[in-house]
């Protein structure tokens, strides 16, 4: 199992066409040439995007008989929403820290 | 320019019982900073502040047994006493992680002031820039995605 980098996700997340596909995907597996579809670019840009998203380990790609699939591979993002769970109660004991200060010094 | 919203992105908002000008004061004075930044399982033993666009801070971070390690960043917008907006690095903890950015609000309300915090990653040097030069109108389209709270 390939180890990816939260900076490989972030990049991988960081174009819009991208998180289409991821959000389509999410709907469940799908053939390639239907991903296409909806975007208003040619299946070799859609391909160039799958291939980002393959690397960052976000998406699997299986080809059964003539049909090439897509499936969302989830782990990746739950790196991505750890970062955003572990800074949570951070800032909230911060600004907790911050209203408690202000109360005591008025000026 | 507009910049994309980047997830992941946090947001939070408090009412603080003090003028704006006084909140944006306890992010700026090391001394405000080393007064209220510490409590809580850690102290803040130095704050240093080069209050400029460009310009670098360090907070220090002293937990009650363990390393000092420090938060360090570059100023990136300072209007007082509206909007400060800076990177976010992590410094000495081991796994130091990647750099982030953190855009703060203070909204005037009668005379008290109402915080909004905004810590994201930033994706790319790309973003960054674009973060820089856009940063009023991601603000306002990443209000709308993730003030749901």
């Amino acid at each position: 199992m390939v180890k990816h980098s939260l900076d490989t996700t972030f990049n991988a997340l960081a174009d819009p066409t991208r998180r289409a596909i991821l959000a389509r995907l999410a709907l469940g597996e799908t053939a390639t040439s239907e991903l296409a579809e909806p975007f208003d670019i040619s299946l070799p840009a859609v391909l160039k995007h799958l291939a980002v998203l393959e690397d960052a380990g976000l998406v699997k790609r299986q080809k059964r008989g003539r049909t090439a699939w897509c499936a969302l591979s989830p782990g990746p993002l739950k790196s991505a929403s750890d970062w955003m769970a572990q800074y949570q109660p951070f800032w909230d004991e911060r600004l907790d820290a911050l209203a408690a200060y202000l109360s005591r010094n008025k000026n | 320019m507009t910049a994309q919203p980047l997830p992941p992105a946090l947001q939070l908002s408090r009412r603080l019982p003090a003028s704006r000008e006084r909140v944006f004061r306890a992010w700026t004075v090391p001394a405000e900073v080393m007064a209220w930044w510490g409590p809580g399982g850690f102290t803040a033993p130095s704050a240093e502040i080069d209050l400029r666009v460009g310009g670098r801070y360090r907070f220090a971070m002293q937990p009650a047994e363990g390393k000092v390690f420090y938060i360090t960043g570059t100023y990136l917008e300072i209007a007082p006493p509206e909007r400060l907006a800076f990177t976010w690095q992590w410094e000495g903890t081991g796994n130091d992680g990647p750099e982030s950015a953190v855009t703060i609000e203070f909204h005037a309300r009668g005379g008290e002031t109402d915080l909004v915090l905004i810590h994201e990653k930033l994706w790319s040097q790309e973003a960054a820039d674009n973060h820089r030069w856009g940063w009023n109108s991601s603000f306002e389209k990443l209000s709308a995605l993730y003030s749901r709270t």
